[in-house]
């Protein structure tokens, strides 16, 4: 019996080991929720030397793996240097990112907990998935990669121009995947549809890799997604990339993928339309915080993690933070909420949310 | 496979992940052994607890656990006649009998040599039949994709299901029906939602997990007596040549265990069974079987250790998870950013050589750690289940609450455990239920893709993959029909009388 007591209790003490291992590891890399209801005061006591004196958070709206989930680990890692504490980035997925926008607005606006948001955030207000626009924001941009139009590496069509004649002898019979509806490379298709009657049948995808696989299988014609995205696919010759979205061309792997342009000079005037990833906080953050955030943010835009980013994801590193990225997610918001609402996508009518058209 | 050994080389000469892999593996047999704790529930806890470590030490310390929980069962099932773990349910019936004939420890030994060549052979099999496998699953378009989930959300219901079928099978459907909860990812369109913001993101799958076979099986479990163990005797290292003569047995069941991984829903137990079964249709000494027959417990524990292998094929090729603990361990790798799938290997090819790896170095260390744990830890088979149960309890909190820092997946959690605690006790299996929770979305998404890709349903359903699926699946279904049972019956009956 004695034993018997000896033994459970060694098992319970082992357990314990393992169990607070297991919290710390945890508690290193993701919110600690605790230590914020005894945190430094609310955002309007605010005084210099206040911040940050303790972990900041960056909560990612979509899951790990992602671009946008990579670029807010590189630049958390490259701002953790310059702000002296840690940056620790957590995903809370959901809602097609609406789950962690809200969760963000609704702590307290001080700085210590930032939402990790792509281009897409910005169809949410017309989506009808959260209640702020552009306008409430401040976006620090870190980088993008470009759409490309591919086809199957199997497809009969071998360039741009083979592609949109077929799409022009028969509107609307070639089916293409381009991720969910409302995320950057849906609302790039649905503008040159409108613009230059890129007339395809529509199939929804909730990824990029599901969208990708489509169109190996044969169940999808075209695919559009972004470069990052792509990348292997294209090397391993399984998708043949004929067109990217921009106003020239994109070096690839020792070839060149022609712009868009080239085939449709018309979509020059709509552009640019571009993915982003980076992180966004409530523009009622107190004003020195912003300024210390975009301070250490062009600090880590310099880092090596973060060029190592780009060079993974093909992302060109953009590094706009104040006035400058704010405009440009004000013009692109314009286009994305339009766009939607005139694709009957959107929720909520973008007059209403004081989005003029473009 | 130089991809598997160069990370096996890689992974010996960190002492980190060693360490923690042979720890997990013992832990994993202890749980194993440890009737009420399973291999589903371990690593559902462990999917939360494991959150914040690298992917590279997650997967080691998750697989690990999974491997030596496999074989734990076992154990129990020798020295107390209960199966530790449902897999072992095969291992009872000769095992049992072998201890009573004095001959525990030899029956434990050579239990032990088969899992590791159960593992082997299932792991061989996985990285031979997995990249095959994954080139075949691009041709499945979304209908083949909703088809073969649905007949893996059916087939779980019929083999989890003690009595009727229809149980298995009303569990599922309640998983898929919770699984749609929230807004949908195909139109962005709001479901059962109520308004309510929490809603909105839908049920987090491994709550859930955590709640019905953490919280659920604690309850179950905290009125059950501790059994009383047999004396062990004999040496716990069983003659080699007893292994070797055995070998042809060994890879049949190996065969066996893998293939009935590989069925989407079926999972290990199955595995263990029906090694087990042909084992004793083909033996020479059939008298032996349920008496202690050596073969038989070899079968037993190859077949269900072989489908661990079995299992993992489907799920890195065509995200379907092949068994419960499987379904857990999908979780974890969506978690760690992998995504199962027929692209796989050419997305992230560094994954199955290094799955591979740790895989092989877990039933490796099954070798010594099932010694271990025979010798030394025995006496956690001891335990009161009232001191057992709070432990589990108070990790299945952690776990749930670690995902996402969230109480309200706390909530969830113990929810989800005491609703489906009251379904466990009127005997409704909840493997189906996971599995439909799992799978529901990935039914629900291709299937109205596929009606919108071809437009109409006829046209849908005429492909030659899609119409052989529906024919199993109407004949699983129409196989519980009353009448049709019946007229089954009378015809085999009949034919047996003309013999």
């Amino acid at each position: 019996m004695k034993q018997t007591k000896r033994i459970m209790r060694l098992v319970s003490c082992f357990l314990l080991v393992a169990v607070l291992a297991a919290c710390q590891e945890a508690n290193n890399s993701s919110a600690p929720a605790g230590s914020d209801s005894a945190g430094a005061g609310s955002g309007d006591t605010f005084t210099k030397a206040d911040w940050p004196t303790r972990p900041v958070n960056i909560i990612v709206y979509s899951s790990a793996g992602g671009s946008t989930d990579l670029a807010n680990r590189a630049i958390a890692k490259g701002m953790k240097d310059s702000l002296n504490v840690d940056v620790i980035a957590s995903n809370m997925p959901g809602a097609l990112g609406g789950t962690a926008v809200n969760y963000v607005w609704n702590q307290r606006h001080d700085g210590y907990r930032m939402v990790g948001v792509s281009e897409g955030a910005l169809g949410h207000g017309v989506l009808g998935l959260h209640t702020t626009t552009a306008k409430d924001w401040e976006y620090f941009m870190v980088g993008g990669t470009p759409g490309i139009i591919a086809v199957s590496a199997e497809s009969e069509y071998q360039t741009f121009s083979d592609l949109y004649q077929a799409i022009k002898n028969e509107p609307g019979k070639l089916k293409i995947a381009t991720s969910v509806p409302g995320c950057i490379w849906n609302v790039q298709w649905l503008l040159t549809k409108k613009l230059a009657g890129f007339d395809t049948q529509f199939v929804p995808y909730p990824g990029s890799f599901p969208s990708q696989t489509a169109a190996l299988s044969g169940e999808v014609d075209i695919v559009w997604t972004g470069l990052g995205e792509q990348s292997e696919f294209i090397k391993g010759d399984k998708l043949r990339a004929l067109a990217v979205f921009s106003d020239t061309a994109v070096d690839f792997e020792g070839g060149s993928i022609p712009p868009i342009t080239d085939f449709i000079p018309e979509l020059k005037s709509s552009m640019p339309i571009n993915q982003f990833v980076g992180f966004a906080l409530p523009s009622d953050t107190p004003k020195k915080v912003l300024d210390a955030v975009g301070e250490s943010f062009e600090v880590a835009m310099q880092s090596e993690v973060v060029k190592q980013f780009g060079e993974a994801k093909y992302s060109k590193l953009y590094g706009w933070h104040g006035d400058a990225a704010k405009q440009v997610a004000l013009t692109q918001e314009k286009v994305f909420a339009w766009t939607l609402w005139d694709a009957g996508l959107a929720k909520k009518d973008p007059k209403e949310l004081g989005i003029e058209r473009p | 496979m130089s991809e598997v050994f160069n990370n096996i080389a890689q992974l010996v000469t960190n002492p980190e992940i060693m360490l923690w892999m042979f720890l997990s593996v013992t832990v994993g047999v202890i749980v194993g052994a440890l009737p009420g704790l399973t291999a589903t529930m371990s690593i559902a806890i462990l999917v939360g607890l494991t959150y914040g470590l690298s992917s590279e030490l997650t997967f080691a310390i998750i697989l690990s656990v999974y491997v030596g929980a496999i074989y734990g069962g076992s154990i129990t099932a020798i020295l107390l006649n209960i199966p530790g773990t449902a897999s072992a349910a095969a291992t009872a019936l000769d095992g049992h009998p072998l201890a009573q004939q004095g001959k525990a420890n030899y029956a434990i030994g050579i239990t032990r040599t088969a899992s590791f060549l159960g593992t082997l052979f299932g792991l061989m099999l996985l990285l031979t039949v997995a990249p095959l496998l994954a080139n075949a699953a691009l041709k499945f378009t979304s209908i083949e994709m909703a088809l073969l989930a649905l007949l893996g959300v059916l087939v779980s219901g019929f083999v989890a299901s003690p009595d009727m079928k229809i149980k298995g099978w009303i569990a599922a459907f309640i998983g898929m029906l919770i699984s749609l909860v929230g807004i949908d990812l195909l139109h962005g369109h709001p479901r059962f939602t109520f308004d309510q913001p929490m809603l909105m993101t839908g049920f987090a799958f491994v709550p859930i997990m955590i709640g019905v076979f953490g919280i659920a099986q604690v309850l179950d479990n905290l009125r059950k007596p501790a059994g009383s163990r047999i004396k062990q005797t004999g040496s716990i290292f069983p003659p080699i040549k007893d292994t070797v003569k055995h070998l042809p047995l060994t890879l049949r069941s190996g065969v066996i265990g893998t293939s009935v991984g590989v069925v989407p829903g079926a999972g290990e137990d199955m595995g263990g069974w029906l090694a087990y079964f042909a084992a004793k249709f083909t033996s020479k000494k059939k008298e032996r079987f349920g008496n202690g027959s050596v073969e038989g417990i070899i079968a037993a524990e190859t077949g269900n250790n072989a489908s661990i292998g079995g299992a993992l094929i489907p799920l890195l090729t065509l995200s379907i998870p092949g068994s419960a603990p499987a379904a857990v361990l999908l979780g974890a790798l969506l978690l760690h950013g992998v995504r199962p799938g027929p692209m796989l290997m050419t997305e992230q090819p560094e994954f199955l050589p290094l799955f591979g790896a740790i895989l092989f170095l877990a039933c490796c260390f099954l070798l010594v750690a099932g010694i271990v744990v025979a010798k030394f830890f025995i006496r956690a088979l001891d335990i009161p289940s009232k001191i057992l149960m709070p432990m589990v309890a108070v990790m299945s909190v952690i776990g749930a609450y670690a995902i996402s820092i969230r109480i309200g997946d706390v909530y969830v959690m113990l929810g989800f455990g005491l609703v489906f605690y009251i379904f466990h006790k009127l005997q409704y299996p909840m493997a189906p239920l996971v599995l439909g929770v799992i799978l529901g979305p990935m039914i629900d998404e291709n299937l109205r893709r596929a009606f919108w890709v071809h437009g109409d349903m006829v046209s849908a359903f005429s492909r030659p993959i899609a119409l052989w699926l529906i024919g199993l699946i109407l004949m699983l279904v129409v196989s519980q029909m009353r009448w049709v049972r019946v007229v089954f019956r009378r015809l085999f009956f009949k034919r047996r009388e003309h013999e």
